[in-house]
């Protein structure tokens, strides 16, 4: 992909980004991070497809991949922003605001305290222990005197009622 | 949008478009290819390192250190820490300052990798422990992931390209087994207890 369709798709694309990162991390700044090391990425090339929904779902791809490696380091890849030397625009507090704002970040901590609210106090336990504690299954699991099958089954429950109550929640961005 | 309390503040389309211009303004570097001659050169002189240093005394030459690598202060005897079906893991001590690190080597029948001390990456110097590599054993059909991991580390997950797998530790080291077609994404280590103790890339470990 040529450096000016990487442009073109980011005129068209990283609003609803920014949305999609903020609302995943809920913080504006990690999320500005995420979107500028996204398009760096796909500045420095790799792109082998050519219709315009493979260019699309390959920056999504870019995307996903960069918030999984987030969540699972607990830290940004900036490799890419590096390498070219770009620097992210510093963001005020009011302008983190607004961001969240757009992406309606309030809105969605009131449907995921219903949410966990909403959950067994076994599953929102199980939560906890592996998702905030970040404990592995096993270890989850004698904690709660339960066997690993039931843990991983509580958590997985769990996560999918939360991920049907973020669904619910999600904005429409243009 | 403006009830925030600061007319200056930027909206998030600003802000946006001020990150396209940073975008647009950088420009990509090609990465630099070795021309025939020097990719010779560079593996005729990779291949005679070993050689040279059990000849003369001193540093093996630049060209087949990474930017930014230091030379460690001392550098312990290589030792055996673990061995396995057709595989020898060898550690050495490397120190710097006040931080040490360990540089292993796998070697299985015709083949090895791994790190010298003298040929860290800044990145890996700095971190808890050098990050893990992974060695493509063709001969056999499958590949070794190897690492060093912190003190109290007493399980490692090995994180693959959709999949994962765990390896004990033994002797401050893993040598996890795994498919010649699996490719390395890099490796979490745990205490007793479940606390993480060490998250590492291939490229490096915090």
């Amino acid at each position: 992909m040529d450096r000016d369709t990487v442009l073109s798709l980011y005129e068209r694309l990283s609003r609803r980004l920014l949305v999609y990162f903020t609302r995943r991390t809920c913080d504006s700044e990690l999320a500005l991070d995420l979107v500028a090391e996204t398009f760096a990425q796909a500045l420095q090339g790799g792109y082998r497809g050519t219709s315009d929904a493979e260019a699309v779902a390959w920056i999504w791809g870019i995307a996903r991949n960069l918030l999984a490696a987030y969540f699972k380091r607990g830290q940004i890849e900036r490799r890419a922003l590096r390498r070219l030397g770009i620097e992210r625009p510093a963001l005020t507090d009011a302008e983190a605001a607004r961001i969240e704002e757009l992406a309606g970040l309030g809105e969605l901590r009131e449907a995921v305290a219903e949410a966990l609210a909403a959950l067994g106090a076994d599953q929102r336990e199980a939560l906890r222990l592996r998702v905030v504690e970040e404990l592995e299954y096993p270890v989850v699991a004698s904690r709660l005197g339960i066997t690993e099958p039931t843990a991983r089954a509580r958590v997985s429950r769990g996560l999918r009622k939360l991920a049907q109550a973020l669904e619910g929640a999600e904005p429409e961005v243009a | 949008m403006s009830g925030h309390g600061d007319s200056a503040a930027r909206t998030p389309d600003e802000v946006l478009a001020d990150l396209g211009a940073a975008l647009r303004r950088a420009r990509p570097q090609r990465r630099r290819r070795l021309a025939r001659g020097a990719a010779l050169t560079v593996t005729i002189c990779a291949a005679l390192v070993p050689a040279a240093l059990a000849v003369l005394p001193g540093a093996p030459p630049d060209l087949t250190r990474p930017t930014g690598a230091k030379r460690p202060d001392a550098v312990g005897r290589p030792a055996t820490v673990v061995t396995g079906p057709q595989y020898r893991l060898i550690a050495t001590r490397c120190r710097f300052g006040g931080h040490a690190l360990l540089a292993l080597r796998l070697e299985v029948p015709g083949a090895a990798a791994g790190r010298r001390c003298d040929a860290l990456t800044p990145a890996a110097v700095h971190g808890p422990v050098a990050p893990p590599i992974q060695l493509v054993d063709v001969a056999h059909g499958r590949s070794l992931v190897f690492g060093a991991v912190p003190t109290g580390t007493t399980l490692v997950r090995v994180q693959l390209v959709r999949r994962a797998t765990g390896a004990r530790v033994i002797n401050g080291v893993f040598v996890a087994t795994i498919r010649a077609t699996d490719r390395l994404v890099g490796t979490v280590g745990f205490a007793a207890d479940g606390t993480p103790t060490v998250r590492c890339d291939p490229e490096e470990c915090a």
